[in-house]
């Protein structure tokens, strides 16, 4: 198979990516699309296109205090066939949730964990938007620490 | 030490040389020389391995613990998760310019190549307070707490005063500039890997690659790969301990050149019996600083 082939392949496992359920400082789905999409030859979209950092006042102040580092750009540089499959390979492995399944955790004692068991439960309905924090809730949390 | 059985599965560092893309190991041209080198835990004296309590000092502080029922599970929060867990911890991405790498730190810094800083070491570090903090999480509240407060306690101080003793900043805003920053990541990597432990690899792939390495675009994900399993393998080996062993520090991060077989139940009640005979021997004398109250069996 042909670097794009699998370049194009990669791009579909990242396609499978659950959704980023916080905003971060970057995602990792996006700057990899983007980056084996140059692998395979396909052009972005504009949204893939546009910058997305948004520049703080902090960044503007770092500028106007500290000269900024003249940045190197390195030309892109294409992966060989063998690093693009072992590319695919480890993301593969990663989608499959090979190593959740390989130690594998019975009895819930980490995720049901004794000294907090709702722990898990409350941080994942929280950043599903299932069920949201009250401020009673918090207040109780930062009270007795669970 | 860790009794579990090692043997050829998933090395981690093969798992991560098996690349065929070649990483330039991480440079540290930009770190300065520490005008002093901080000891691993505290100038303490207490601290060192070549302390040791005389005899009489012993015999007065069992008596003691003993007269006054002291709750040693509680006590031994501080030299445990404090001390020997946060030795470890800090050990495992150390490095100072000029000097050889441990061989943990030559895993980090060269076969992954991650770049020889402080705010690495903060990343690697920060990484194996959270691993140590699941565990905590399931220990009872009222000692779990108290190990992880124990921990976080040390890992701020300690950082504070590397900065200034070892990055040479004199300026106690700087510092204090740093550590709120820190102190911000820490709390955001925390929920991060929190949530890929509880959901999925692909979910904890990402937590890694925005903290550990950095959210590079240019990431070997090879590497990103052998960095689930070793969070995976870690956790693994934590959920197999008991409380006890784990709240009396015997528990040590396995290396990447390591590996652990996952248990068969045969194996695990073997590891159960050993444990019982270390801590509850027959004839049931144990000394009071030895005495504990958190599970054997779970």
């Amino acid at each position: 198979m042909s670097t794009k082939e699998i370049s194009k392949q990669i791009i579909q496992l990242l396609d499978r990516l659950p959704a980023e359920r916080l905003k971060h400082y970057s995602s990792f789905k996006r700057v990899q699309t983007i980056r084996f999409k140059k692998e395979a030859g396909i052009a972005l979209t504009a949204e893939e296109a546009a910058p997305t950092e948004k520049r703080t006042l902090t960044d503007v102040m770092k500028e106007v205090t500290f000269k900024p580092e003249t940045e190197v750009k390195t030309p892109f540089v294409a992966l060989t066939a063998d690093a693009i499959q072992s590319q695919f390979s480890s993301l593969k492995k990663i989608m499959d949730n090979k190593y959740q399944k390989y130690y594998h955790i019975p009895n819930d004692k980490l995720l049901n964990p004794k000294g907090n068991p709702d722990y898990y439960t409350r941080l994942l309905s929280e950043l599903n938007g299932e069920n949201k924090e009250t401020k009673m809730s918090a207040a109780r949390t930062v009270i007795f620490g669970r | 030490m860790i009794y579990l059985n090692y043997s050829t599965h998933y090395y981690v560092t093969d798992i991560a040389k098996h690349s065929p893309i070649v990483t330039a190991p991480g440079s540290n041209e930009k770190n300065p020389i520490p005008k002093h080198k901080r000891p691993l835990l505290s100038d303490s004296p207490y601290e060192s391995n070549e302390t040791k309590l005389s005899g009489w000092k012993e015999s007065f502080g069992e008596m003691f613990i003993g007269l006054f029922r002291l709750d040693m599970d509680r006590v031994r929060a501080g030299p445990v998760a404090a001390s020997i867990y946060y030795g470890q911890a800090k050990q495992q991405g150390l490095q100072y310019p000029n000097e050889e790498l441990s061989e943990t730190a030559s895993f980090y810094y060269s076969t992954l190549g991650l770049p020889r800083t402080f705010a690495q070491w903060f990343q690697i570090t920060a990484l194996h307070y959270w691993i140590l903090t699941v565990r905590m999480r399931a220990m009872p509240y009222k000692y779990g707490h108290n190990y992880q407060q124990k921990f976080v306690d040390r890992f701020f101080k300690d950082m504070e005063l590397r900065l200034a003793e070892e990055m040479n900043i004199s300026s106690g805003r700087i510092i204090g500039n740093y550590m709120k920053d820190f102190y911000h990541q820490t709390r955001g990597l925390v929920l991060a890997y929190d949530e890929g432990f509880a959901t999925n690899d692909a979910t904890l792939a990402t937590a890694l690659w925005r903290n550990l390495f950095n959210g590079r675009e240019d990431v070997d994900i090879v590497h990103l790969e052998a960095m689930v399993s070793y969070v995976r393998m870690q956790l693994y080996v934590l959920s197999k301990m008991s409380d006890r062993e784990f709240g009396f520090g015997k528990f040590t991060f396995v290396a990447p050149n390591e590996i652990v077989k996952p248990l068969s139940q045969a194996e695990e009640a073997k590891l159960k019996e050993f444990a019982r005979s270390q801590f509850e021997p027959v004839s049931g004398k144990v000394l009071p600083s030895m005495r504990s109250s958190l599970s054997l069996d779970e």
